[in-house]
């Protein structure tokens, strides 16, 4: 049975058979019913609800906001350090740079060779040109193989 | 009531026009109160030698300027200043209290001066960004090198020349700034960023240079010319060193770089190194060969002019290789007859005595070879001898390296690579080429020139020992007034080395040594030596003359000797 013939089945046992007939139950008196203290109708909560939350949701929008503004900057404060440590570094290479090639000028190792290590320029230049026999052993020429075509290391291990 | 609505509703008005029809007018205008344009200076690109050799490079530098009227105790601001401006506190003071708005307190301050004046965060003073060239090793090869300007631009040499590669593109930024001018963080606006400029690799030697222009230092003092320049070529066009130098102000003192490369940019009648053109011709021709035996009387009368030789002499008997080795006028005018005007003209040409060397270089001249039709009755007796005509010692050089190539015109060239702004190194394009004699012909003038060193030649001092040369001689007069100076020569050697597989193509001309010795032969041709020698170890080019399994003791020809550099 169902809620709906259950209330049906008790209506009509209220009402006896065979009673007199009458226009019907008697209603009761109708009275103001106090408002239910602490609770809202539900759309008034909703609506509620959404401001609060979109709210919290501007208010941590705009936080998020001042917060990544301040990591940009941060990291564009960072950044800035980064190019001046980078010009710097550059501006010091150059300097480097050109101490070298000061120090490599011909005019200076010509000058620092004379002056302070008393060095001059040969009155003669001496060309030494070794035999064949000599150069094969000193630039590594393999000698020829034995008739016998067995390999031999005696000849490159003569001394030269 | 009226007014107070009248006035609510201007307010209103007002306030629209600002929050709404002109927002981006008040946007723009609140931005340009803050945001600044920062200009960025590119840096000027380094030049270096072959080997890597720094010879210019540029550093960045600041300059200082005041604002006075922001000023208020000058004094107290210079006496902070001084120390780092190495300025007097007096004068800087001075400087701060001229009440114009605009003071250049110092220029080319260097980076860690100017950052310590910045961090003294000093009220009134601003920082312009510059830069400042250096060359390294002083004046070497400077009328090769050429200057840069104050504004940072090149006028002469490779700097003119190269200057908009080497200048780069500054750039530029739009940054917040306080109204103090401090830099508020935040991300530039409307960023063109800064193209450096590009490196330049030259062909030239730096070690090379130095020899060179030592030993043409030395001759210039000793033999009391005027100026003198020369060129040191490799075989592939590169230009190993090329050197311009003026006499001191005084007699004996160093001389000093020329103001122009003297070396491209001087026309001078040659002389007698100009007769590669009628050889070459005529051996091409057939009309000769290394052994035509020819009579050569004791003048010739061309269009009322007498040529003659250096030496007096009857009638002899010369081959032609024996013409070319005495330097003879009048056997090589007769070689020249036999060529014709024209054939002679298309010869001349042949050797590139019309038009510019290709390097592209400030002042680079065509020289001056007049046509056919310009000339005169005596044109062939002055022609064929290297007068009548003008080039530059690098025309000269570049004909006479066409013979070292085995007949092939290799044009020069003083840059062999770019540096990119990302250190890429960029090689040029090997320069052009183009078949002038045959391998045959260059191999028979190598031979003929060789005896011009020889001990009956015209400059046994050309003599380098350990290698075969190749050259010749030249001793010219100088046009003036419609006719020749007095007393006034220009000498000239020109050579190739080793002859038998040559290397390097040396020119070195001296203006005006003092009389008597004055010749090509006893004044440029010990200059060749020298500078051939020192060039020759320097490249690691064997000796060729050596007998095998013997050490060989050979004189130095030592450059500079003991003592300073014998130039400035």
């Amino acid at each position: 049975m169902t809620a709906v013939e259950q209330a049906r089945s008790v209506r009509r046992a209220q009402v006896a058979p065979g009673s007199p007939a009458s226009p019907g139950p008697a209603r009761p008196p109708l009275r103001v019913v106090p408002p239910k203290q602490g609770r809202l109708p539900a759309r008034r909560r909703r609506a509620r609800f959404l401001v609060v939350t979109i709210g919290l949701l501007v208010a941590t929008g705009m936080f998020a906001i001042v917060g990544a503004q301040v990591v940009l900057t941060q990291r564009q404060l960072r950044l800035d350090q980064l190019d001046q440590t980078l010009a710097q570094a550059k501006t010091t290479n150059g300097q480097l740079a050109l101490q070298v090639a000061t120090l490599e000028s011909p005019s200076r190792i010509v000058s620092e060779a004379e002056s302070r290590l008393d060095m001059a320029m040969p009155p003669e230049v001496v060309y030494l040109t070794p035999n064949a026999k000599v150069a094969s052993k000193v630039q590594g020429v393999p000698a020829p193989l034995p008739a016998s075509g067995a390999a031999s290391t005696s000849a490159l291990a003569a001394p030269g | 009531m009226v007014l107070v609505g009248l006035v609510l509703a201007a307010v209103i008005v007002r306030l629209t026009d600002v929050q709404v029809i002109g927002t981006q007018r008040f946007t723009a205008y609140g931005k340009s109160e803050v945001l600044h344009k920062v200009s960025l200076p590119a840096l000027r690109g380094t030049i270096y030698d072959s080997s890597g050799t720094v010879l210019a490079i540029s550093e960045p530098e600041t300059t200082v300027i005041a604002d006075d009227f922001q000023i208020t105790d000058p004094t107290g601001e210079a006496a902070k200043l001084a120390p780092l401006l190495s300025m007097t506190t007096s004068q800087l003071s001075s400087d701060l209290s001229e009440d114009s708005g605009y003071v250049q307190v110092a220029n080319q301050v260097g980076p860690s001066a100017a950052a310590r004046i910045e961090a003294l965060d000093l009220p009134g003073l601003t920082f312009q960004a510059s830069s400042r060239r250096f060359l390294p090793s002083g004046n070497l090869a400077l009328p090769v090198i050429g200057q840069v300007n104050s504004a940072g631009v090149g006028y002469s040499g490779i700097e003119e020349e190269y200057n908009s590669a080497l200048a780069g593109h500054p750039g530029s930024e739009i940054i917040p700034q306080d109204p103090s001018g401090n830099t508020i963080p935040g991300k530039p606006e409307d960023v063109v960023p800064v193209r450096p400029g590009e490196g330049l690799v030259l062909a030239i030697n730096s070690a090379i240079q130095y020899v060179t222009e030592s030993a043409l230092a030395k001759e210039i003092v000793s033999s009391q010319a005027k100026s003198g320049w020369a060129v040191v070529l490799a075989t592939n066009g590169n230009i190993l060193a090329m050197a311009d130098l003026v006499a001191g102000s005084t007699p004996g003192s160093p001389p000093v770089e020329a103001s122009s490369n003297l070396a491209l940019t001087y026309l001078y009648e040659p002389g007698s190194v100009a007769k590669l053109a009628t050889f070459a011709g005529a051996l091409s021709e057939g009309l000769i060969t290394p052994n035509t035996v020819l009579n050569v009387p004791p003048y010739l009368s061309l269009g009322g002019y007498r040529i003659t030789d250096a030496e007096p002499h009857g009638d002899e008997q010369l081959t032609a290789s024996q013409i070319l080795a005495r330097s003879s006028n009048i056997g090589t005018d007769e070689i020249a007859a036999k060529l014709g005007p024209k054939g002679l003209y298309h010869w001349l040409v042949a050797m590139g005595w019309n038009r510019t060397t290709g390097l592209g270089f400030p002042g680079d001249s065509p020289g001056l070879l007049p046509p056919v039709s310009a000339w005169s009755g005596s044109t062939m007796g002055s022609m064929p001898i290297g007068q009548a005509s003008a080039i530059s010692s690098l025309q000269l050089a570049d004909a006479y390296n066409m013979m070292a190539n085995g007949g092939v015109f290799v044009q020069p060239r003083l840059v062999a690579a770019t540096i990119g702004a990302n250190g890429t190194r960029h090689e040029l394009p090997a320069p052009p080429r183009r078949r002038v004699v045959s391998e045959e012909v260059a191999k028979e003038l190598v031979g003929m020139f060789g005896g011009v060193v020889g001990p009956n030649g015209t400059a046994p001092a050309a003599a380098v020992p350990g290698y075969t040369v190749a050259g010749k001689t030249g001793t010219s007069q100088i046009p003036s007034n419609g006719g020749y100076a007095q007393n006034a020569f220009m000498a000239t050697f020109v050579g190739i080395v080793p002859a038998e597989h040559p290397a390097l193509t040396i020119v070195v001309t001296l203006n005006q040594p003092a009389p008597p010795d004055y010749y090509g032969g006893t004044i440029a041709a010990p200059v060749f030596s020298q500078v051939a020698t020192e060039a020759l170890r320097l490249l690691h080019v064997p000796p060729g003359k050596l007998s095998s399994g013997a050490a060989q003791v050979v004189p130095s020809t030592t450059i500079g000797g003991s003592g300073s550099t014998p130039f400035h």
